[in-house]
């Protein structure tokens, strides 16, 4: 390469790694990929209201100190119990690339009242993203729901879903 | 001389038309160069850049995360590189005809062990940052991963195909393997990208589930794989099988040494010059799965191109006695030993031995008034060199200058013969033969010792190196 267009080049270059970088700084927000900003106000069910599995994960999904979304503080549940008719489904495991999902569904009537990580494997961060999916499939009251913005945990996301979908066809 | 009345019916083609000798195609040809390096760089780029907006630089907390984020960044580096890798081997004719087979090989062969060590870093990233957060330890791991992510054996096997390729092609083995089975074992290189495939597209971090990504490896994968196929094994049959290229004519021209001539129709469209060379595969029960380099030795023409094939053993042996009748399938033309390189009026043909066949077959045709061109041809025997007569012919009837210098070596790092030149050094011989040599183009063909040796005459004399051109059989 002439002079010129390596100087040119290493211009763009040098400009394109300081852009992605900071792009990269800010979208992680958007980026299971990315764990610090894991949120821990989005109503993320931090109890076990069953109290009647209480596997913690196998895997330690994340690594990301602020993320609070397995059910750590809670094996006994007293206050938080749900109402007496209220019924709880286990899924089957879900076996996918990054490690195994399984989790239960309470229902109270036909309404959805709580959903709970049994198993809740995933890597690189991934796992940020299941308070997310629980809040979203308890506001759907269903396993239908839009993931568009789950961006960067597609598969954690299918996982989810399909074990979303074996606690539900148990009902 | 004897042999200069054997050619009285030689039929030189017309010289070529005058070519541009003002640069303007010398700025040009880099301008092109430019434009596909920087394609390939800022492929390269694309891939880091997209890395980075997905927050892959800003993960890093500690080790576990430090090694997914170099495991994916090596996956993606090493993955573009290979596509590179592969496109520079295959000799389609769009990079040929910018840098040449011999410069395109030295890439590729520069390129192979830093791929090694991106796929290597990769994979143990990869096994030991999923180790950490598993709390296994890596061989364990590994064996869990195996089992648990899709497509990670077929992925592991082709990592040992690459390595198998690569440690084949380091000098050392080389010189104890045949060529051949070098070759054979070498064509694992395109298993090894293949079986890489399923487990980047499927489970790639920074390519599953991501469109965007996924069609930019995907256009990449079929990109060069069109390219390959196209090139290197579709046109060739088709062009040579339809246009009936046989051959027509076997010439013995020294003991060592015999011209074959090739004949069929529509051979204008190879679009193949003086100075070029085609991979010629001989269809025979024993020889089709091989094919070899060959230098045109004659202007080719719509009807007949002419080999001049030296014997070195192995299947060029089998060539000395090829029978009249034999389909080959011709691929190519290639290479940039040419006179669109020219950038001078003045022109010297330097040849030795076996390095003959393209100098004739410039000489032939090159644009020329008679003085511009001097011959300089080294010869160990005058009497049993190869196309000597056709030289001195062309020489006698375009007016050119022609030195033949023939006789043993007078040393090793010597391009010139013992005897009548002892008194002089190799850069004043040069300039008592030449002496328009600073300015003229240089062709330089013949063995790699020998082509060195007048390159750095031509160096101390101070011939700019953009007039020297010289095409070594890199292989």
């Amino acid at each position: 390469m002439r002079k010129s267009s390596q100087v040119v080049m290493g211009v763009i270059s040098l400009a394109t790694v300081v852009t992605g970088f900071e792009v990269g700084a800010n979208a992680k927000s958007n980026s299971f990929t990315a764990g610090p900003t894991t949120p821990t106000d989005t109503g993320t069910p931090t109890s076990n209201p069953t109290g009647s599995t209480t596997h913690t994960p196998t895997k330690s999904p994340t690594g990301s100190p602020t993320t609070t979304k397995t059910p750590t503080t809670n094996p006994t549940p007293t206050d938080t119990q749900p109402p007496s008719d209220s019924v709880t489904k286990t899924s089957d495991p879900i076996y996918y690339r990054y490690g195994t999902v399984q989790l239960s569904v309470t229902k109270t009537g036909s309404q959805i009242t709580d959903i709970s990580m049994i198993q809740a494997g995933a890597t690189q961060g991934r796992g940020g993203a299941f308070p997310y999916l629980i809040q979203l499939a308890l506001d759907a009251q269903s396993g239908n729901f839009d993931t568009s913005m789950m961006s960067g945990a597609t598969f954690t996301t299918d996982a989810f879903m399909q074990a979303l979908d074996s606690a539900l066809s148990q009902f | 001389m004897s042999q200069i009345a054997d050619q009285p019916t030689l039929r030189l083609a017309e010289p070529n038309p005058r070519p541009r000798l003002d640069g303007k195609n010398w700025r040009r040809l880099r301008r092109n160069q430019d434009i596909i390096e920087g394609i390939g760089w800022l492929s390269i780029l694309w891939v880091v850049f997209s890395f980075l907006i997905d927050g892959g630089a800003n993960q890093v907390r500690d080790l576990q995360t430090a090694l997914s984020a170099i495991e994916r960044l090596s996956a993606l580096v090493a993955t573009d590189l290979l596509l590179i890798q592969t496109l520079l081997i295959s000799r389609v004719p769009w990079l040929d005809r910018l840098y040449g087979h011999d410069r395109a090989t030295q890439t590729h062969k520069k390129l192979g062990k830093p791929i090694l060590y991106l796929v290597l870093a990769h994979f143990v990233a990869v096994v030991w940052s999923f180790a950490i957060l598993d709390g296994n330890n890596v061989i364990n791991e590994y064996l869990i991963m195996l089992n648990t992510i899709q497509d990670l054996l077929i992925a592991s096997i082709a990592l040992v195909l690459m390595i198998v390729v690569v440690i084949t092609s380091i000098k050392i083995s080389r010189k104890k393997l045949s060529y051949e089975a070098w070759y054979l074992v070498h064509l694992f290189g395109y298993g090894s990208v293949m079986l890489a495939i399923p487990h980047q597209i499927n489970t790639g971090t920074d390519i599953a589930g991501k469109p965007l990504a996924e069609a930019f490896w995907i256009a990449g994968y079929v990109f060069v794989a069109m390219n390959i196929l196209w090139f290197r094994l579709l046109s060739p049959i088709l062009f040579s099988g339809i246009n009936g290229i046989k051959v027509s004519k076997v010439v013995r021209e020294s003991s060592d040494s015999v011209s074959v001539t090739v004949s069929g129709k529509n051979l204008k469209s190879f679009g193949a010059v003086s100075g070029q060379f085609f991979i010629v595969r001989v269809i025979t029960a024993t020889q089709w799965w091989r094919a070899h380099p060959f230098s045109i030795s004659a202007a080719p023409t719509d009807s007949e191109i002419r080999f001049t094939i030296g014997n070195r053993g192995d299947d060029t042996a089998l060539m000395q006695s090829i029978k009249p009748g034999t389909r080959v399938i011709l691929e190519g033309p290639y290479g940039v030993f040419t006179e669109e390189r020219r950038s001078k009026a003045d022109v010297l043909l330097v040849a030795a031995g076996i390095g003959a066949p393209p100098i004739r077959a410039l000489a032939e045709n090159i644009s020329a008034k008679p003085g511009e061109v001097s011959i300089i041809y080294r010869v160990r025997d005058k009497e049993d060199a190869p196309l000597i007569s056709e030289l001195q012919e062309i020489a006698k009837r375009r007016g050119f200058y022609i030195h033949i210098l023939d006789g043993n070596r007078r040393g090793v790092d010597s391009w010139l013969p013992k005897g009548k030149h002892d008194a002089f050094h190799e850069d004043q011989a040069l300039l008592a033969m030449v002496p328009k040599v600073k300015n003229s183009d240089i062709y330089v063909c013949g063995p790699v010792a020998f082509t060195r040796s007048v390159e750095k005459s031509l160096e101390r004399v101070g011939v700019p190196a953009q007039q020297i051109h010289a095409e070594e059989f890199a292989w």
